[in-house]
């Protein structure tokens, strides 16, 4: 069964054996009731299996799909181009045909070219929209600027252009941070940042969080201010607590705030889910950082996608049994056609975690 | 660039002229979507059995609403007044935005009575997601908000304290009541949702549910009488492999209706 899945014409067999649990469980075998017989218990929901497309213009201008190495997305070659996984509308297309339940454009240019020139984009949203029918999701560059002809743009201006291209779902990064660190320092919601800005014109639901993260590691959990945890694996000087330092800019800075204390202060400003990555596994691909995402999908009540890390069907098992993530996302595994997104949905289902096929 | 992709609908041109659209300031409560040009608009009055009245108040992405119908083989004409509504052959309604901003601009322009008075004739109709909670009386949602009043019931926020996380994201199956016609393919298969409210079964609205979902509570998957159908899930949005056809149907049985009696179709 197992061999046979991913060839074609074989995904009807297995879909009539999942009917055939149908009958099993009874009536409401595919609603709530059937997940309490689940191994997987806690996250209140069907997980899912997001494919993540990290987009940006090569060195010639063609928007193509890449993939970091802990953010660092060009060639250890002697020209040090960017790496090029394939063009970004083919790619969502193949995505969508091989079951992925959501998918995720990051604009990793978005900090430095300001979104409403970045028509490429748009234009990616625009046709892919035209053929995947699940959500889509367009992070990168989401914050008011000013145009080379100082025109000024609201976010939420740059929102709506990314909604009425196609978006269903647009996510914030650096600019939730900064919004965090004001929240947090005045307790005063303006109402004024992008983060309150689109959710309240476009509901809660449609803005996503996007975290940083880097693993700062303390001998003593009160040496910092922040929130800390216990490790599994300790640091290099043996230190067995560490805070998760938030980053702004693509990984570039890091800021005085703790993602913790960050996904607390979003959530309360309007925000509908947490991306949470963690640029010490990013592509990495030997799992997801199961005790920060347990950490934050423990301390809000919104849905946390868990991210950063993936490298084979088991880890996503790993994080939807040991952590409360509502949904996994990886890139890199599925770029490189490591994984196939079939062989991820199999395995959970394998291990009685319930996912659409 | 990209190449459109290969199946991209080849029908109603003037639609794809967002494409090139400029960017011009991004207003966001714009009703309808552009200006449909006038060689679409008399196209489409005379192939009415392939066109579908569209309301969109431009409170989000309708876009792929839009795509799913035009991939669907239907043209789409845009509401641009009341009397549009009025004059539908069928009619969908892709809510999206909150509840009480999607009443105002119902109500400022005269669209709330039209469709009220649409749906009390039994037209076709599909609403989606908001589409679907504005039917009943009110809404909590920054509220209480008053509704259309179609349905009896109030529209709640789901109840973050047992541990469900809101908004609800997922995909989920749902229980079927009723035969409803448009959920004859979906079975067990599992459909998207994305929101923070829903409508309650309850005694008085019982006769209009044609499908429950369970998060936490049971809640309303979706509601029929006679041709008015609407869903709290995305069927644009619940595609995925086995979902085409059931989403061809979704929207098919709606857009197709074949009630007797009409002179409509």
């Amino acid at each position: 069964m197992t061999e046979t899945l991913t060839e074609k014409g074989c995904w009807p067999l297995y879909f009539g054996k999942i009917l055939e649990s149908k009958v099993k469980h009874g009536k409401e075998a595919w609603g709530r009731q059937s997940f309490k017989t689940c191994k997987k218990g806690n996250s209140h929901g069907n997980p899912l299996v997001i494919a993540c497309l990290d987009v940006r213009t090569n060195d010639k201008g063609d928007l193509v799909v890449t993939k970091g190495d802990q953010y660092d997305v060009r060639e250890h070659t002697k020209e040090n181009e960017v790496r090029n996984l394939g063009k970004p509308v083919d790619l969502a297309g193949q995505y969508y045909k091989d079951g992925a339940d959501e998918v995720s454009f990051l604009n990793i240019t978005g900090f430095r070219d300001f979104p409403l020139g970045d028509l490429p984009m748009l234009q990616v949203l625009r046709y892919t929209s035209e053929n995947v029918f699940v959500p889509l999701t367009v992070g990168g560059g989401i914050r008011d600027f000013t145009d080379s002809t100082g025109r000024y743009y609201s976010s939420l201006e740059v929102a709506s252009e990314y909604f009425r291209s196609g978006a269903d779902k647009i996510s914030i990064g650096s600019d939730a941070v900064y919004a965090a660190e004001e929240y947090l320092k005045t307790g005063v919601k303006t109402g004024k940042t992008s983060l309150e800005q689109i959710s309240r014109v476009y509901g809660n639901q449609a803005v996503v969080v996007s975290i940083d993260p880097r693993r700062v590691y303390v001998k003593d959990p009160n040496d910092v201010q922040l929130k800390t945890i216990r490790v599994s694996s300790p640091g290099s000087n043996g230190e067995e607590y560490a805070w998760y330092q938030c980053t702004v800019n693509g990984g570039r800075e890091g800021r005085p705030i703790g993602a913790y204390e960050l996904a607390k202060a979003v959530e309360e400003l309007g925000a509908g889910e947490i991306l949470l990555n963690c640029i010490d596994c990013d592509g990495q691909g030997k799992g997801f950082d199961v005790d920060l995402i347990k950490l934050i999908s423990d301390a809000v009540s919104i849905p946390v996608i868990a991210s950063s890390g993936a490298g084979a069907p088991e880890h996503f098992s790993e994080v939807f049994y040991k952590t409360n993530a509502s949904a996994a996302l990886a890139a890199g595994i599925f770029h490189r056609k490591e994984v196939p997104i079939q062989s991820v949905k199999e395995h959970l289902l394998k291990e009685g975690i319930e996912v659409r096929i | 660039m990209e190449a459109p992709p290969p199946f991209a609908s080849s029908s109603s041109s003037s639609l794809f002229s967002l494409r090139n659209k400029p960017l011009s300031s991004p207003t966001i409560t714009h009703f309808g979507n552009t200006k449909p040009s006038k060689s679409f608009s008399v196209r489409a009055s005379s192939s009415r059995d392939s066109v579908v009245t569209l309301l969109d108040y431009g409170a989000g992405n309708v876009r792929s609403v839009r795509n799913a119908i035009r991939f669907l083989g239907f043209e789409i004409k845009d509401v641009q007044t009341p009397q549009d509504i009025l004059n539908a052959s069928r009619l969908v309604f892709p809510g999206v935005g909150a509840f009480a901003a999607a009443m105002e601009v119902l109500s400022k322009t005269g669209m709330d009575e039209a469709l009220c008075s649409y749906i009390d004739k039994d037209r076709p109709f599909l609403g989606i997601c908001l589409g679907l909670q504005l039917l009943f009386e009110s809404s909590e949602e920054n509220g209480p908000v008053k509704g259309l009043g179609l349905i009896p019931g109030t529209v709640g926020r789901f109840d973050s304290s047992n541990g469900f996380r809101v908004p609800h994201i997922g995909w989920n199956a749902l229980q079927i009541t009723e035969d409803s016609g448009i959920l004859d393919d979906v079975g067990n298969h599992h459909v998207y949702f994305v929101h923070s409210y829903r409508a309650m079964p309850s005694d008085d609205n019982n006769e209009w549910i044609s499908s429950t979902c369970d998060y936490g509570d049971k809640f309303i998957a979706s509601i029929r009488r006679g041709n008015v159908h609407a869903v709290q899930f995305h069927p644009e949005k619940s595609g995925g492999k086995f979902y085409l056809p059931f989403q061809s149907l979704v929207l098919s049985n709606i857009l197709n209706p074949k009630h007797e009696g009409c002179n409509l179709c």
